[in-house]
């Protein structure tokens, strides 16, 4: 089974192969260009260097966000028209999900995704790696890096950060608990991570069609949308 | 804080054009200023110093025009825009993150979200043609 996976909810553009668990390839292009002109291309050089034909994809990974609105469409938009024909599975999944898979941290570490949500607030979840891989701690959530805490404290474990919100974490949590930034290098998206947990989803039987595929766009958290509510008040006032 | 006083619309795309050069690695500038107060010849003087070439119009109804040049050049309209739910789904951070230069015309209506540094233009109609422009933000003017 064979699944190809693409990632563009960030900075970072990524397409990944793999034969069940093992990656055939993947290739992550962070020179600032455009996904809508990078992501196709980089599909096409995949299948052709791997000597992959499009029959013989079993599975689609796509990072579903949260990220950046106009790449997420990017994504969704291409593996959308990819699984179509051939009414494939597909496979959304959570980009901060798709960065923890992405990196090596040893067992018994915990892992913050986080991706900047601006103003000191960050997207993120956390995990621990366990025996068997990697164990959600929360679910995907918006706010200021400080709520993570309490949670993280518990777990009396050393805590790596990867994605582009890891720097806004470790300012906000460094007085808290041990912290490790992944190095600039390994810390945005890859499409491995992406497509790793596709596999595992496909084989949990959480794929979907094209048509159900939805990305998550974007999640407000609760003080921005009480101070939302607090703008339209003053406005109708 | 500089004041200007320009008398034409040329004027007021020349110091446009000249506020360009603190925006050639990208940038944001926010204006203030109700119809017809010269936003978008300001916007055209901006466009016209970073090298871009492509015709500059109000994006009143695209909310966001493009223009291409050494440095991608966003031009928004907020007046429609209310929530940051609307400035994230205009695409509004994608081009920040980018490091196109980015003009906001009717900024007031994102003030809230809007986040330091940023170039404040602020311009007011006198008589005619005339315009007073308040710019505040900008170190090399």
């Amino acid at each position: 089974m064979i699944t190809l996976a693409v990632d563009s909810s960030g900075r970072a553009a990524g397409v990944a192969l793999l034969r069940d668990n093992t990656l055939l390839y993947e290739a992550y292009l962070n020179n600032g260009l455009t996904h809508s002109e990078t992501l196709l291309p980089m599909v096409a050089a995949a299948l052709q260097v791997a000597g992959v034909d499009m029959q013989d994809i079993g599975l689609f990974g796509v990072g579903a966000g949260p990220g950046s609105f106009t790449g997420l469409r990017i994504g969704m938009a291409l593996v959308k028209g990819l699984a179509l024909p051939g009414n494939l599975p597909c496979v959304g999944v959570s980009s901060l999900e798709g960065l923890a898979a992405g990196i090596f941290v040893p067992q018994g570490s915990c892992i913050v995704a986080a991706e900047d949500a601006r103003r000191g607030e960050v997207y993120a979840a956390a995990f621990v790696r366990g025996q068997d891989g990697l164990v959600r701690l929360c679910d995907d959530t918006a706010g200021r890096p400080e709520a993570l805490a309490p949670m993280l404290l518990e777990q009396k474990k050393t805590t790596f950060l990867v994605g582009d919100g890891a720097e806004v974490c470790y300012n906000n949590l460094k007085t808290f608990l041990p912290l490790e930034v992944v190095p600039p290098t390994w810390r945005l998206g890859r499409a491995a991570g992406v497509a790793l947990c596709a596999f595992a989803a496909w084989q949990r039987g959480k794929a979907t069609d094209a048509a159900q595929l939805q990305p998550a766009y974007h999640r407000l958290s609760q003080a921005q949308r009480q101070r939302q509510e607090k703008l339209k008040e003053s406005e109708n006032q | 804080m500089g004041v200007y006083h320009t008398h034409s619309r040329q004027e007021t795309e020349a110091l446009g054009s000249r506020l360009a050069t603190e925006l050639r690695s990208g940038g944001l500038v926010a204006f203030r200023g109700g119809l017809g107060a010269g936003k978008t010849a300001f916007c055209a003087g901006i466009a016209h110093g970073l090298g871009c070439t492509d015709p500059v119009s109000s994006p009143t109804f695209a909310i966001v025009n493009v223009y291409r040049g050494p440095v991608t050049f966003a031009h928004f309209d907020m007046y429609r825009i209310h929530s940051e739910e609307d400035l994230y789904a205009c695409s509004f951070y994608d081009y920040l993150d980018e490091g196109a230069a980015v003009a906001v015309e009717w900024s007031e209506n994102i003030i809230d979200f809007l986040e330091p540094p940023y170039i404040l233009v602020e311009i007011e109609r006198q008589n005619g043609d005339e315009r007073k422009i308040t710019i505040t933000g900008a170190n090399n003017l």
